[in-house]
C-alpha cells in the first residue's frame, strides 16, 4: 500500500513538473485600443492572477495528461484614445479576467471591467460670464462612468515555447453613462501582448 | 520597473497634449472649438474666408440633426469662398458631448445656446464682424423663434429659413393636403398610380397632432418625394473615398454612436412642438429676410413659406421656390442656392 502511495506521489511529482509551469506570474501588457474600432488608442494593463484552476481534459500520444488552465485575473488599466474632432478619453478600469488557457497554447478570455472615463475635448472650450464675455475652459471635458464587457482570443507562449510572452486579439462592447442623460454604447478593437514576469521554465528541462 | 511605469505614463500624458497656433482671419480657414454651455459641450466649426468678417450661422435641422452634415455633403461651399460659415451642433444633438439635462430641454433653451453662439462669434472674430442665420427645417423655426425677439435680432443682419415651419399644430394636415395634392394629379396622368393610391390610403387619416402622427407622416412626406423624383434635381454629393469612409466608422470626427443616442434624446422636444405656433409673434421681425423652399418639398410643403413671408414684418424681404427642390435645396439646387445666398449677403452685409 505504501508503495501504491509513494508511487502515485511521484507520479504526481513528474507530471506537476512536465506540464504545468507556473500561470500565477504578474504580467504588463500593452495593446491597440480602436474605440469604435478605428478612433486610435493605447491600452496598459497589469495583470495579478487570482484565482487558478487546472483541469485534466485529454491525454497525448504518450498517454501524459495535458491540463488546460484557467486563471481568474485582476487587470488594472490605463487607456488613452484620441476620437478626432471631439475629445481625448482617459479610462482608468480595474477588469476580472476569466482566461482559459488550452493546452495548444491557445487562449480564450472574457472580461468584465468597471471604470472610470474622462474626456478631455479637443479644440478650445468657451463658456459665457454672463455679461456678453467669455473664458475659456481648462481641461474641458466630462466624467463618466464606463461599463465593458469583451473578449480576447490569443496565443501563450508559456505553453509550448516557454517563453513568457503572450499575444491577443478581440474585441468588446462598453456602456459610458451619463451622456446627455443617457448611455452611450460603443465597440472597441483591441490587440496586443503581455509579457509575464517570473516565469520560469520548469518542464521538459 | 518605476523606470518603466514613467516611460507608459508620459507617453499617455503626451497622447492628450496638442499645441497649435490658430490664424484667426485667413481665406481658407477651418476652426474648431466647443462652447458649455450648461454641462453640455457644442462643437463649433467655422470654415471659409474669415478674412471677409462676414459669417454666415448654420442653424441644423433635426431636431437632433447636426451641423455637420451640410460641410460634409459641401453644401455651402461656394459661400465659402467669399464668407466664413459656422456649422454647430445643437444641445443633445449631432455631435455634442458633455450631460445635458433633458428635463430643461426646449425652444427656449436652443434659444439661448444660439444666442451664446452668436455672441461667442462675435467674441472671437469681432464686435465688427457681420452675422447671417440660415435656419434649415427645424433649425429654421429655432431661427424664427430667435428672431422674434426685438434684441435679439439686431444681433444678424440678415436670415434665411430654409424650409422650416412656424407652426406645428398644423404639420401633419398640412402634409396630407400635399400628398393628395399631387397624388391626384399624378393618378390622373397615370403615374406610379399603384403606389400613390396606397399612400393615400395610408395618409387618410387627420388625427390630432401627436408624434406618431408626425412621424407617420413624415415617412409618407418621404415616399412621396421618391414618387416625385423624376421632378427633383439629384443630389451628387462631391465625396472622395476617404470620405465615405471616414463617415461610415467615423475617423472623419463624427460619432456614429453619439448622433444615434443624440437623435433619441432629441425627440424630447416634441412634446412642446406639437402644439408650438409663433404666426402671430413673426411680425416682429423686421431684418431682411429671404425665405427659400423646395417646390416638391413633401416634408414640410412650400405653403408654410409663403405664409412665413405674408406674416414677417420686415420691408426687406424675398421669398423663392426652387422649382427642382424637395427639403434641401442646398444638395439639389446647390449652385444656384449658394448664388442666391452669396447675393442676398453682399445686398445686406
Amino acid at each position: 500500500m505504501k508503495t501504491h502511495i509513494y508511487i502515485l506521489f511521484i507520479f504526481l511529482l513528474i507530471q506537476q513538473n512536465l506540464f504545468s509551469q507556473s500561470f500565477d506570474e504578474k504580467g504588463i501588457g500593452i495593446q491597440y485600443y480602436g474605440e469604435n474600432l478605428t478612433r486610435l488608442g493605447i491600452k496598459i494593463n497589469y495583470e495579478t492572477p487570482i484565482f487558478r484552476k487546472s483541469i485534466n481534459t485529454s491525454a497525448n500520444s504518450d498517454n501524459r495528461f495535458l491540463k488546460k488552465q484557467r486563471i481568474y485575473i485582476l487587470n488594472s488599466t490605463v487607456t488613452t484614445y484620441r476620437h478626432k474632432g471631439l475629445h481625448y478619453g482617459l479610462i482608468v478600469m480595474p477588469e476580472l479576467i476569466k482566461r482559459t488557457i488550452f493546452p495548444s497554447g491557445f487562449k480564450i478570455e472574457n472580461i468584465l471591467g468597471i471604470g472610470y472615463h474622462r474626456s478631455f475635448l479637443t479644440d478650445p472650450t468657451f463658456i459665457s460670464d454672463g455679461n456678453g464675455g467669455f473664458k475659456k475652459v481648462p481641461l474641458a471635458g466630462q466624467n463618466s462612468a464606463l461599463i465593458f464587457t469583451g473578449f480576447n482570443l490569443g496565443y501563450d507562449m508559456r505553453m509550448k515555447e516557454k517563453s513568457p510572452y503572450s499575444f491577443f486579439i478581440g474585441g468588446g462592447l462598453y456602456f459610458r453613462y451619463p451622456h446627455n442623460s443617457l448611455v452611450l454604447p460603443g465597440i472597441t478593437f483591441n490587440m496586443g501582448f503581455c509579457r509575464h514576469f517570473s516565469f520560469k521554465k520548469q518542464s521538459n528541462e | 520597473m518605476n523606470k518603466t511605469f514613467l516611460y507608459i505614463f508620459l507617453l499617455l500624458v503626451s497622447t492628450l497634449v496638442q499645441c497649435k497656433k490658430e490664424n484667426l482671419f485667413e481665406t481658407n480657414a477651418e476652426h474648431h472649438f466647443f462652447l458649455e454651455t450648461d454641462r453640455a459641450f457644442l462643437p463649433i466649426t467655422v470654415e471659409g474666408n474669415t478674412t471677409s468678417k462676414t459669417f454666415l450661422l448654420v442653424v441644423h435641422g433635426g431636431p437632433g440633426g447636426t451641423g455637420q452634415i451640410y460641410n460634409t455633403y459641401g453644401s455651402f461651399t461656394k459661400i465659402e469662398e467669399e464668407f466664413a460659415v459656422v456649422y454647430y451642433d445643437q444641445r443633445c444633438a449631432g455631435n455634442a458631448q458633455g450631460n445635458c439635462d433633458l428635463k430643461i430641454l426646449g425652444v427656449e433653451t436652443h434659444i439661448q445656446d444660439l444666442e451664446k453662439i452668436i455672441d461667442l462669434i462675435k467674441f472671437k472674430y469681432g464686435d465688427d464682424s457681420d452675422l447671417f442665420m440660415l435656419g434649415h427645417s427645424w433649425g429654421g423655426t429655432l431661427g424664427l423663434s430667435y428672431l422674434i425677439d426685438h434684441e435679439r435680432q439686431q444681433k444678424i443682419k440678415g436670415a434665411f429659413i430654409i424650409s422650416g415651419p412656424q407652426r406645428f399644430d398644423v404639420y401633419a394636415s398640412r402634409v396630407v393636403d400635399m400628398i393628395e395634392f399631387y397624388g391626384d394629379q399624378q393618378i390622373a396622368i397615370d403615374k406610379n398610380k399603384g403606389p400613390w393610391k396606397s399612400l393615400l390610403n395610408d395618409v387618410d387619416e387627420r388625427s390630432s397632432p401627436s408624434v406618431d402622427n408626425i412621424t407617420t407622416t413624415n415617412l409618407a412626406a418621404q415616399t412621396a418625394q421618391k414618387l416625385m423624383s423624376d421632378s427633383i434635381s439629384t443630389v451628387s454629393l462631391d465625396l472622395s473615398l476617404n470620405d465615405i469612409i471616414g463617415s461610415i466608422f467615423g475617423s472623419d470626427g463624427t460619432g456614429r454612436f453619439i448622433q444615434f443616442m443624440n437623435n433619441l434624446a432629441s425627440t424630447k422636444i416634441w412634446d412642446e412642438l406639437l402644439t408650438y405656433d409663433i404666426s402671430s409673434q413673426l411680425e416682429n421681425i423686421t431684418i431682411p429676410m429671404a425665405i427659400y423652399w423646395g417646390k416638391f418639398d413633401f416634408i414640410v410643403p412650400p405653403v408654410f413659406g409663403n405664409e412665413i413671408h405674408d406674416l414677417i414684418g420686415s420691408n426687406e424681404k424675398e421669398c423663392f421656390e426652387f422649382p427642382n427642390s424637395d427639403h434641401s435645396p442646398m444638395l439639389t439646387e446647390r449652385s444656384d442656392f449658394n448664388q442666391k445666398v452669396l447675393q442676398f449677403i453682399y445686398k445686406y452685409k
